[in-house]
């Protein structure tokens, strides 16, 4: 079955937003530049006092990994009417999407010592290495959902099978990263048998509440997913302090305590909670606050996991944990600034019929 | 072959001279340790006693740091020591994460002197050359001294001689025979690593 369905009139964006995200674009990209010539925000290399080597970058990085991935496992579930989005915000999912993928992309370049060398990762061929995998899924969502995209905005229909194909690529690329995490054999506190459950919870979740903020949602249903994913990522939360609580290991429960006083935990859990009413709450800009929390909640929360996993060593080292690097910070933000408007832009070539349901 | 190293810690006083001497050998920058010694109390007063621990890479047979690499930058050499290719390394970190002894560092920056009032020193010129932006660098059991001939630069010069240096395929070597007879453990053979860097207990 399907129909094409006329796109409703672009909707007038607040001219405010595209300034408020050009102006932290911009102030990202001059940041980073900085950074770049050493001017600041660059940490001493150090195996002394910082252990913490993956940090905001690679929260970021999983966290728009995931949001696409999630975008579209929605839109695919969308397509074989499990949930109920419309064929406009089908489409503007798609496109945020892949423009999350990419964005992951970046955060991951900006993470790298040396980006230039990146085409080592492909020709290394190193199949032992989990990065090589979550890169080749990554690779695969891009191109699946790029497809996809093309055939949305071709008008064309997009058969079953592709649909199946967005769904089941979006579910390998947050399991290959959660199974990425957890192959750190000296890095205990990842390799959970939540952690699967956990990335595809997050990935959702992020999913759900970006497309709310496209200004779906508001019947209802996506509403419901989103609480119900709230309330298994809050249970997911309980479950780790919990085994910590009961644990002996005292390398378990030094990582449980350093989570349980990591203010990007509580910001997490906050976050969530704060959201999950806010979007129940009838106004609308209630809703896009509460979605944009849960976004930041996500990100939080791979952020306090990350830490944990690797503030705790073997050897008796004293750690001094993490604080957030405030130049990363604003790059971070400006990488997203620079996704929003990036929608924007492709948005308006889109504005012709399309769509598919059912 | 496979080189190794036997750390005897009934012997090792704390001196940091190994710590000294690496940072000579190496050129190492500020914060930037291939060979450093931990300390620990424990017991209450008046029972109490400092403990010293010599740590560097392990230089594992199963090694995390190798498996994790995902350009083949970080290998496992015929000799037995893990060794870094900078010109393969993208500076993912994915090493430092997988290593559970701590025993990598990221150049996240140009080097710093030790001597910020005066410049870098030419020996620090020449020594930094080594310690490119964005890759990672680690202890290689001194490659180079050891291809002339001689021990790690740590083993020579522990005062203590706590240290030494020798082969696992050799089973006339002293390191050979203490493993081979049970009196020299690995760090945490949990890991399933493997470390090539033994001790003898307290």
């Amino acid at each position: 079955m399907s129909t094409d369905t006329q796109l409703a009139p672009k909707g007038r964006l607040n001219a405010r937003w595209l300034v408020i995200w050009g102006v932290l674009a911009l102030i990202g990209v001059i940041v980073y530049i900085l950074q770049q010539m050493q001017t600041f925000g660059v940490e001493a290399p150090s195996n002394l006092h910082s252990p913490i080597s993956w940090n905001l970058y690679i929260a970021a990085f999983l966290t728009a990994a995931g949001a696409g991935s999630g975008l579209f496992i929605l839109v695919g579930l969308a397509d074989l009417g499990v949930i109920h989005i419309d064929a406009t915000h089908r489409l503007h999912a798609a496109i945020l999407g892949l423009i999350a993928l990419v964005a992951s992309g970046i955060y991951v370049l900006l993470d790298l010592g040396k980006p230039l060398n990146m085409l080592n990762l492909l020709v290394g061929l190193k199949t032992s290495s989990l990065l090589f995998w979550d890169f080749l899924a990554l690779l695969v969502m891009v191109i699946v959902g790029a497809v996809y995209l093309a055939l949305l905005i071709r008008r064309s229909e997009v058969q079953k099978p592709l649909s199946w194909m967005v769904i089941i690529t979006g579910f390998l690329v947050l399991i290959v990263e959660s199974w990425l995490l957890a192959s750190y054999t000296a890095r205990p506190f990842w390799s959970g048998g939540d952690m699967p459950l956990r990335f595809i919870a997050q990935g959702l979740l992020t999913g759900v509440a970006l497309v709310i903020l496209l200004g779906a949602g508001r019947e209802g249903g996506l509403r419901n997913w989103a609480a119900g994913l709230v309330i298994f990522s809050l249970f997911l939360e309980l479950s780790t302090l919990l085994t910590g609580w009961i644990s002996s290991e005292p390398r378990e429960i030094s990582e449980i305590g350093l989570l349980l006083v990591d203010p990007f935990f509580i910001a997490g859990v906050l976050f969530l909670i704060l959201g999950w009413i806010l979007l129940y709450n009838p106004s609308p800009v209630s809703s896009v606050i509460g979605a944009a929390l849960l976004v930041f909640a996500v990100l939080a929360q791979k952020l306090a996991h990350l830490v944990a996993g690797q503030a705790v060593s073997v050897l008796p080292i004293t750690s001094s944990g993490y604080t957030l690097n405030f130049p990363e910070g604003i790059i971070v933000l400006g990488v997203a600034a620079l996704g929003a408007l990036a929608f924007v832009a492709f948005r308006p070539g889109l504005t012709a019929a399309s769509g598919k349901s059912g | 072959m496979r080189y190794a190293m036997l750390i005897n810690l009934k012997r090792c006083t704390g001196c940091n001279t190994c710590t000294i001497t690496c940072k000579v050998q190496n050129g190492t920058p500020p914060e930037v340790f291939f060979a450093r010694v931990l300390d620990w109390e424990n017991g209450v007063y008046p029972n109490v006693r400092l403990h010293h621990m010599p740590v560097l890479c392990n230089q594992c047979e199963q090694a995390a740091c190798v498996a994790a690499c995902p350009t083949g930058a970080s290998y496992k050499d015929v000799d037995g020591v893990v060794r870094i290719n900078k010109d393969k390394c993208i500076g993912c970190k994915s090493c430092i994460v997988a290593c559970p002894y701590n025993a990598r560092t990221f150049i996240s920056g140009k080097p710093q002197t030790y001597f910020p009032e005066v410049g870098q020193t030419e020996f620090e010129k020449v020594k930094y050359a080594a310690f490119e932006k964005g890759t990672v660098v680690k202890c290689d059991f001194c490659s180079g001294r050891v291809a002339e001939g001689k021990k790690p630069a740590c083993v020579q010069s522990c005062i203590e001689k706590a240290r030494f240096f020798g082969d696992l395929d050799d089973p006339d070597d002293y390191v050979a025979r203490m493993v081979a007879n049970g009196m020299a453990q690995p760090l945490h053979p949990e890991f399933g690593t493997e470390p090539a860097v033994y001790y003898i207990a307290e």
